[in-house]
């Protein structure tokens, strides 16, 4: 089914157009990777999905509905940044997720945890920023959500967490699922896509499976993305 | 941990030939039971789907079938295996065909040298493993 | 949803809030008893009494601006700032989330009140010798057969907490409206809050003038919490319309 759905999207600041009418349609049980360089709308996208934003015209819909309390119940976000409270423990932090998202798998976070082995009385701001960041995207991958919208999950990490965080999203997601895979580092995500959306300035330029994309140009998807995005 | 892949093919295809091969090779031995797609996936660091898809044409193929225990295992009819072998080893043969002709040689040239690097390849295994320096990582 | 808001606002704040009003309580029984050997000492200054009492007094100012802060902190952080990412995810309508906001910083004031209050009874039971206690206990029945602790001295304490509490939300609010009317100057957040706070301020006591000069104080109790309900609902449907339909986050 058609879990997110974009009709002449736009959202503009002032002067500057985030979004450009844009057209878009994802199914679930597919990874897509929402690819562009900055500023292309990627973030803008995804805020609009969760109503971190309103758009200024034109439709987004998650799963039929346009994003409120009840979708935000079926969508896991992961942020491009340290959102949780620094002042929170681990285990508070399992409380606090498990207290407001009913689809939220406790066992299944504290186990991925204990791979980490953080102590559950350590908070969020004594660890390093690449635990944090491995924090953020087990709290996020324990929910049995129909939607998982992660932005930039892997850029400024270091190769051997990046295989950590892909890993654990291959993993970790629910089957039926639709995973928004928010990047600019094509290459290292590639190989986990099922489709690739290309997006600039605000508007959606291509929107092919991986593997048409590899047959059609004969190259990976990331060398296409730089021939289509060489500036 | 993550394989690596080639650029230009679809992975789920350049994923079928690696299976294949190991399927032939006994890496994955007859009758036994293959990883679940999602731990595949996993262990690969690819999209689950595109295990999915190699699998099922594995499948399609008689390599692979499915039990009603929910998991998948390599077939056990050596008549499937042996045409398995025999294709793996026509395409690598065809390939090197393809490579000898273009650098100019005919049919009974190749068929003596292939001839005369089997006869030293046999006598190098027939040696006793020398057990340093010949083998390095 | 509401009560699990509340919840984790309280938790935010206790870290705060224990160890001050831990060390209040502490030092009201240290004033309590120390003031004893005041009345008994011969000329000399009692220290530990004077320099308790001081600090008491200097405590009870930190634990007002604490709350003040506390409650500011807790919807510009919490609410708009990178916790924003997380509150927002939840699902949760926003309208629930100001009610959470406006309950929590209500209960942190009337925290405050308790805290005050219970360290006068641990000053007053401490300082008071026994011959103290005995004509207080022969006091008791003479208090009430004066004052009838009937419906109307009771009603009359209801009414200073409800005005009290009021009065309270609508400060509260009004400090959150100023904060989300900040929010739409990005670049300027802060200076636009302090810039709306201070013009709202100034409007209230305008409007109050305006329409009455000569204070509620005549009307009557009734009337003056309407008034401030009024103000309260304006307020908070401003602070919702902003951060339902106008967020930007960063």
């Amino acid at each position: 089914m058609n879990m997110l759905e974009c009709t002449k999207l736009t959202k503009q600041y002032g002067s500057l157009t985030a979004l450009d009418e844009m057209d878009l349609t994802l199914e679930s049980g597919k990874i897509v990777g929402l690819l562009g360089p900055n500023g292309s709308g990627k973030t803008t996208l995804i805020k609009i999905a969760n109503r971190l934003l309103q758009p200024t015209s034109g439709e987004l819909k998650i799963a039929g509905e346009v994003p409120n309390e009840h979708t935000k119940a079926i969508v896991s976000y992961l942020p491009d940044r340290t959102y949780l409270p620094e002042w929170m423990k681990i285990g508070e932090l399992l409380e606090f997720y498990q207290d407001f998202f009913e689809d939220f798998d406790m066992a299944r976070a504290q186990e991925l945890l204990k791979d980490l082995a953080i102590p559950s009385d350590r908070p969020m701001k004594k660890m390093s920023k690449g635990t944090k960041d491995k924090v953020q995207l087990i709290l996020t991958m324990s929910r049995r959500a129909k939607v998982y919208l992660l932005d930039e999950p892997i850029a400024g990490v270091d190769p051997a967490a990046r295989d950590y965080i892909l890993r654990t999203i291959i993993a970790n997601y629910e089957p039926d699922a639709l995973v928004l895979i928010s990047t600019h580092l094509i290459a290292d995500v590639e190989s986990v896509l099922d489709e690739a959306v290309f997006l600039r300035q605000g508007k959606v330029i291509l929107h092919e499976s991986i593997d048409s994309i590899r047959e059609r140009t004969g190259e990976s998807v990331d060398a296409y993305f730089r021939e289509v995005f060489a500036c | 941990m993550k394989w690596e892949f080639e650029n230009g093919r679809p992975i789920y295809l350049q994923m079928i030939t690696m299976l294949k091969e190991s399927i032939a090779n006994g890496t994955y031995p007859p009758g036994s039971r293959m990883p679940s797609v999602r731990d595949f996936a996993i262990e690969a660091g690819v999209n689950p789907n595109t295990v999915q898809k190699a699998f099922a044409e594995l499948e399609r193929d008689g390599l692979l079938h499915t039990e009603r225990t929910n998991g998948r295992n390599v077939t056990e009819d050596q008549a499937v295996l042996h045409r398995l072998r025999s294709s793996l080893a026509e395409e690598s043969i065809d390939e090197m065909l393809r490579r000898l002709k273009k650098l100019g040689m005919n049919t009974k040239e190749i068929e003596e040298l292939v001839a005369d690097r089997a006869d030293k390849n046999d006598a190098l295994e027939g040696r006793p493993a020398e057990g340093t320096g010949e083998e390095s990582k | 949803m509401l009560g699990k808001l509340i919840k984790y606002d309280l938790k935010a704040g206790q870290r705060y809030f224990v160890p001050t009003y831990s060390v209040m309580l502490v030092l009201a029984a240290v004033i309590g008893i120390s003031s004893r050997f005041d009345r008994n000492a011969a000329g000399n200054t009692n220290y530990i009494f004077v320099i308790s009492t001081m600090l008491f007094g200097l405590l009870i100012m930190a634990a007002v601006i604490l709350t003040i802060y506390l409650l500011v902190d807790r919807f510009y952080h919490n609410l708009l700032g990178n916790e924003g990412y997380l509150m927002f995810a939840l699902p949760v309508n926003t309208a629930t989330h100001i009610l959470a906001k406006i309950i929590t910083s209500l209960l942190w004031m009337l925290l405050g009140c308790a805290m005050v209050l219970l360290s006068g009874l641990i000053i007053a039971a401490l300082a008071m010798t026994m011959d103290n206690w005995y004509e207080i206990m022969k006091m008791i029945p003479y208090i009430f057969s004066r004052y009838q602790f009937n419906g109307d001295a009771f009603m009359q304490v209801v009414q200073v907490l409800l005005v009290g509490c009021i009065t309270v939300v609508m400060g509260v609010t009004r400090i959150y409206a100023s904060i989300a009317a900040g929010h739409l100057w990005s670049g300027h957040r802060i200076l636009g809050a302090a810039l709306a706070f201070i013009g709202l301020t100034i409007l209230e006591v305008i409007v109050a003038t305006t329409f009455d000069p000569a204070g509620f104080n005549t009307s009557g109790v009734l009337p003056l919490c309407l008034y401030q309900l009024v103000w309260i609902v304006l307020y908070g449907i401003f602070t919702w319309y902003v951060l339902d339909r106008h967020l930007n986050l960063d």
